[in-house]
């Protein structure tokens, strides 16, 4: 519902709130100035652009603490288009953190490659602030609006090797499928729209894109075409089923991870996963929520029930897909881009625990869970491949498995970490990956044990998560052998690891073994509600 | 202070030493000082574990001491909780002391990559050392899993020729297992989370809990829990049928590595059925029974059989792993005082025998570089010394009296002979009898065709007798073996009530048949 | 309905004024002021930027899609200054407070598409290259040399 509309026909004044979307506005900003700057720069200045997105990245994580520890008045603004939850919040810095990660991993890799870096710092950001939107996004169509910076710069940047053929590929079909599927998004949006509308009083209100008015009108149950309401959902499962890459919508995934370069599949992997979790669950569980016991085989129930059960369905079948077509690739881009879907289909466990929490406590837990889980498969995932640039070397020449025949004492250092952050995408205990696995089935096991009816579907969804989790071994440490327990028989030269890419693997590496190790403030932070009210302090 | 925080220590000292390796690998590059440094810091944690043995005194009660507890994660409900008993305290010590013998052991075998070698070992005792100690399920599972990390860097980078195979192998047999004890283990928090108010990982709080019927696992629950966790640990174990990892892993580690394989890590999963499948689902474990003591005797049979005809040393030993720990599982099922003592007892005679054996065979394997038994004969000549360790500790494998093995082994026949917890128990305690008969046929025929007889091959006349090194570091096996054959009192004494806690346990858990408890009552009087 | 008055029609004439003045201003201006190059392609009668003898089937300057994509994406900026002129009367008679916010809006979407088109032209869309200046000036020199009967310097046919 436009914003200015509402405010002709209410003819009071705004709801206006602008430190609310503080975060987003300053991301957005710097990434406006860094493209300006970039048109005055000269070529050897490029750490200027770099410096610079860092630093705006950097403030807009601190507006968004302070907006989670001081708040900013409201819970929500502009007529509830922009909310301001623990979900957003929570994912917005993780999507920051990616972002930042990104960054550095790129800015070396720039310049090797002879790109326009200030213009891949200008995308980035922009597609950062589109994330940051599909958080905050209390609406369908600021969720549409999100997804949509986010996809245009994504599919730049996933061409951003002009001259490589295979970097085309990936943002052509990238592209095309992409807007396929924002085309799915938005034909769900509308129907639901429209089947939103109902009956007040004496007149027929028209539909809404409100989220939350969705939910508030599909527990009333007084939604006029109930139907259309279960063909709007399923074109947004579709929708964001695609950008989470879950199987079936995956096929996009591996080819366009492989082509892209690869500090771009880095972020592609970790960022918009992390974006459409936030907004998918925002739409699924507030949009259409479990209502309990309340109103027998009313349309609520039924959406509710329909969702959770395809997406339990989906996750199973993610999770199996993802690793069993991991177990046969032979190029490490795509191997990881496999195991980006299986884990997709890991944090749908605890979406669908999440769907079906019946208290807000348990929701609270599962919700804080996935995004956790984000966090850690970001970590982790940025890490493996920023290891997977540095040997990938120029043009991404070097991705193939038999590249890394046993390079594992050649380069100790490098093939560590990378076995480091494969042992924690498999999930080995002292590792972020482990203590992530362990929220999500955690979650999904709490809903079964208070849901003694529906219990064996959990327990069996987190059954299959263990037994994924056994299949992944098999490819996770086929790397780790062929680094390791082969020897190489070819030349191989060391590569350099310069020092912003230092700087990363630091990060990520100190990351995977602080959540593994001590992950209890952070996901007690993830839980936390932001303050809300008037300016105040927290108790502490 | 020492005292207070020796769990911490004793887990956290290998770490340091690991860390210390790798700064010294990084300034200074010698590659001599790493055997130095490693063996500095196992010695030293053995010497401290050994202070364990002042709060565990003898009939000391089955209490856990050196107890420490910590919030670990909030959110989880985690605890940093450690703990040892009678029943963990000698196995913390065996792990304490393969190690340093198994540095000791790799002194000149392990030359290339040396550095990581000792790293991995020392995370690797680490990891061990808090298997045995925590008292927290989720702490447990961690170190469990951590466990196999360097194990399977171990293997595969030092192993021989099939060591990938193996090493994978190893790994996915074994996180199967787990993974599906971590869903159990998450299981139970909810369990304890429904009926108690608050989900807890502590082991000490749920089986308070569960004794006191504040919480009950329903049977269908029980029983898929009781499953996961027994699988976990059977594949460990490992039970037949899923032991096939275990001669490969055996058989293509390098010799540290399958000393600290037979030794510690197949302990990790008796020891879990002891602690955790007996301990929290005592009625499960009744039920369960007769299945793992037809299990038990079937590995305990066939590891022997198999044993037999393998013309590969070290493959030899690895099988009669398989048999021994059979004997394991069929005193730990047969719940009673003597069969469970035993089955304790055994574990360690295990690590310590076969510990030896596997020493010896790396040692002829470092001279000779082949380990196929028809390559040898009339080793007794050229090594004088080598092959008197060799009987000894085959002899000690084979339950010889006098020597560690046949307290163990005696102490589960009788306990098997004694037990009610499943019908036919003679006919078990009779077909498991054979197990030692067929021992004694593989051991003293592989002893027969490698240490006795004439001299086949030139080569073998002039081997070089063992060196003062390696007879140093079999000597303090050996002087076990006599021992804990002679005198196995300090041993058993110190576990007894631990044992006796669980067995109790089982048998008097709610639903226990009556005369069950008064014949348990008069094993102990006996 | 309201009585018809001519004077309500006062802007569009003026608005018809401004249109021709602008176009008429345009094009004299640049008689008056813009260089005079001739060259063989200027010369040439207008074919939407090809030559009009040859082959139909030629390739396009790749600058042309570039060109057309700046046009429509500046052209679609501008018409949402379209509705925001329809409502800002309705929404200025709302209060200070909401008059400012809607006019600062549109001045910070103004600023941003003048960033925008500052970044186009930095980044040398509009330009045409330095190679094809050269080419262009080349050709002016030949044909006046040519003007003047002589032989041409160089064979300076636009690419």
């Amino acid at each position: 519902m436009n914003f200015f509309a509402v405010a002709l026909q209410a003819g009071t004044s705004p709801d206006i709130n602008f430190p609310l979307i503080l975060p987003e506005m300053i991301v957005c900003g710097v990434a406006v100035l860094v493209m300006f700057l970039d048109a005055f720069m000269r070529r050897s200045q490029r750490w200027v652009t770099g410096g610079l997105s860092l630093l705006g990245l950097a403030a807009g994580a601190a507006a968004t603490i302070w907006l989670w520890t001081r708040g900013a008045g409201s819970l929500g603004t502009f007529n509830g288009m922009i909310v301001l939850d623990e979900i957003r919040l929570s994912f917005t810095l993780v999507v920051i953190f990616v972002s930042a990660l990104t960054v550095l991993l790129s800015v070396v890799w720039v310049e090797g490659e002879h790109l326009p870096a200030g213009e891949f710092h200008s995308l980035l950001l922009f597609a950062t602030s589109g994330m940051m939107l599909m958080a905050s996004g209390g609406d369908l169509v600021i969720i549409f609006l999100g997804l949509e910076i986010l996809s245009i710069a994504t599919y730049v940047m996933c061409g951003f090797r002009r001259t490589d053929l295979r970097s085309n590929e990936s943002s052509l079909k990238y592209f095309i499928l992409g807007s396929f599927s924002s085309a799915f998004l938005l034909y769900g949006i509308a129907l639901v729209y429209g089947a939103t509308a109902t009956v007040r009083g004496s007149g027929v209100v028209a539909g809404t894109t409100n989220i939350a008015q969705i939910g508030e009108r599909v527990m009333a149950g007084d939604i006029m075409y109930p139907a259309l309401l279960f063909a709007g959902a399923a074109f947004m499962l579709v929708g964001f089923g695609f950008k989470i890459a879950t199987a079936p919508f995956h096929v996009w995934t591996p080819d366009v991870y492989e082509g892209a370069p690869t500090p771009v599949t880095a972020f592609m992997a970790a960022g918009p996963k992390a974006a459409g979790f936030a907004s998918f669950l925002r739409v699924f569980i507030f949009g259409f929520p479990f209502v309990g016991a309340v109103a027998s085989a009313s349309s609520a129930t039924n959406v509710h029930d329909a969702w959770l059960h395809a997406l339990a369905i989906l996750a199973i079948i993610t999770m199996s897909v993802g690793n069993v077509a991991a177990i046969v690739q032979n190029n490490v881009k795509r191997m990881l881009a496999y195991s980006s879907i299986a884990h997709a289909g890991y944090a749908l466990v605890g979406f669908v625990a999440a769907g079906a929490a019946t208290d807000a406590t348990q929701r609270a837990d599962a919700l804080a869970a996935v995004a956790f889980y984000m966090l850690t498969y970001a970590v982790m995932n940025l890490g493996a491949f920023a290891v997977v640039t540095l040997i990938a070397r120029q043009n991404d020449r070097r991705t193939e498995v038999e590249d890394y025949n046993g390079i594992g004492f050649r380069a100790p250092a490098l093939s560590f970490t990378l076995s480091i952050f494969l042992l924690s995408l498999l999930g080995m205990p002292l590792t972020a990956g482990f203590i992530g696995k362990v929220a999500v089935f955690a979650s999904a096991l709490n809903v079964g044990s208070s849901a003694p009816a529906a219990s064996s579907l959990y327990t069996i969804l987190v059954v299959i998560g263990v037994l994924n989790t056994a299949i992944s071994a098999y490819y996770y440490l086929r790397l780790i052998i062929v680094m390791f327990f082969r020897e190489r028989t070819t030349e191989w030269a060391v590569p350099r690891i310069p020092a912003s890419m230092a700087l990363v693997l630091v990060i990520t590496i100190l990351g995977v073994f602080y959540l593994g190790l001590f992950p209890g403030r952070v996901l007690d932070a993830f839980k936390r509600k932001p303050a809300s009210g008037a300016v105040t302090q927290i108790a502490r | 202070m020492l005292q207070d925080n020796l769990l911490t220590i004793l887990i956290l000292l290998p770490t340091v030493g690991a860390l210390a390796l790798i700064g010294h690998g990084l300034f200074w590059k010698r590659e001599n000082d790493y055997r130095w440094i490693a063996l500095l810091f196992s010695v030293i944690t053995f010497a401290l574990s050994l202070l364990l043995l002042t709060r565990v005194g003898e009939n000391s009660d089955a209490a856990f001491r050196f107890e420490q507890k910590t919030l670990w994660i909030g959110a989880i409900g985690s605890y940093y909780h450690l703990g040892v008993d009678g029943m963990s305290l000698w196995l913390v010590i065996l792990t304490t002391l393969l190690v340093p013998v198994s540095i000791l052991s790799s002194w000149n075998s392990i030359k290339k990559r040396a550095l990581s070698f000792y790293v991995f070992m020392l995370i690797l005792e680490s990891a061990m050392i808090g298997v045995f100690v925590s008292l927290d399920l989720l702490i447990f599972y961690l170190f469990f899993e951590a466990s196999l990390v360097p194990m399977f860097f171990m293997i595969g980078i030092w192993g021989g020729e099939r060591r990938i195979y193996a090493a994978t192998k190893f790994f996915i047999y074994t996180a199967v297992g787990s993974l599906l004890m971590l869903v159990g283990i998450i299981a139970l928090y909810y369990i304890h989370q429904q009926q108690a108010g608050a989900g807890t990982f502590d082991y000490l709080t749920l089986l308070d809990a569960l004794k006191s019927g504040r919480v009950v696992i329903t049977e269908s629950s029980a029983f898929w829990i009781f499953l996961a966790f027994a699988f976990a640990f059977c594949i460990k174990v490992p039970l037949w049928p899923l032991h096939t990892w275990l001669p490969d892993a055996h058989t293509e580690a390098p010799t540290a590595g399958s000393v600290i394989l037979a030794g510690v890590l197949l302990k990790m999963g008796t020891y879990g059925l002891l602690r955790f499948n007996l301990g929290l689902m005592p009625e499960m474990a009744r039920r369960f029974a007769p299945y793992f003591v037809v299990l038990a005797i079937i590995g305990i049979i066939y590891g022997a059989l198999v044993a037999m005809v393998q013309p590969d040393v070290k493959r030899l030993v690895a099988y009669s792993s398989v048999s021994h720990m059979g004997f394991v599982v069929l005193g730990i099922f047969s719940f009673t005082e003597q069969g469970m003592q035993g089955a304790l007892y055994q574990m360690l005679n295990h690590g310590v025998s076969t510990g030896a054996l596997f020493l010896l065979v790396g040692m002829i394997y470092d001279r000779r570089h082949t380990r196929q038994i028809s390559d040898f004969g009339g080793l007794a000549t050229p090594m004088p010394w080598f092959s008197t360790f060799f009987v000894i500790a085959s002899l000690s494998s084979i339950g010889l009296p006098f020597l560690n093995g046949f307290v163990g082994e005696f102490l589960i026949l009788l306990g098997t002979w004694l037990s009610t917890g499943f019908s036919y128990n003679w006919v078990a305690t009779m077909i498991a009898a054979t197990g030692v008969i067929w021992a004694a046929v593989y051991m003293l025929w592989m002893l027969q065709r490698v240490v006795f007889g004439r001299i086949r091959h030139g080569e073998n006349a002039r081997l070089s007798d063992l060196n003062a090194r390696e007879v140093g570091l079999l000597i303090p096996l050996l002087i076990l073996m006599l021992v804990m054959g002679v005198y196995p009192r300090p041993f058993l004494s110190r576990s007894r009530e631990s044992v006796v806690a669980v067995q109790q346990r089982v048998t008097k858990s709610t639903g226990a048949a009556g005369s069950f408890s008064v014949e348990v009552q008069e094993n102990k009087q006996r | 309905m309201q009585e018809f008055r001519l004077e309500a029609y006062l802007p569009i004439l003026l608005m018809f004024i401004v249109a021709l003045g602008f176009a008429a201003g345009n094009i004299l201006l640049s008689q008056l002021v813009g260089q005079r190059k001739q060259t063989r392609t200027k010369l040439m009668p207008y074919e939407c930027g090809k030559d009009p003898v040859g082959s139909a089937r030629e390739r396009f300057s790749v600058k042309f899609y570039l060109i057309a994509m700046i046009f429509i994406l500046f052209d679609i900026e501008v018409i949402f200054l379209v509705p925001w002129a329809v409502v800002f009367k309705q929404l200025a008679a709302q209060g200070a407070m909401m008059r400012n916010l809607v006019y600062v809006e549109m001045m910070i979407f103004v600023a941003l598409l003048l960033v925008g088109y500052i970044y186009v032209v930095k980044k040398g869309a509009f330009d045409w290259g330095e190679r094809a200046r050269r080419e262009a000036e080349a050709e002016a020199r030949a044909l006046k040399d040519m003007q003047k009967g002589r032989e041409p310097s160089t064979n300076a046919r636009a690419a």
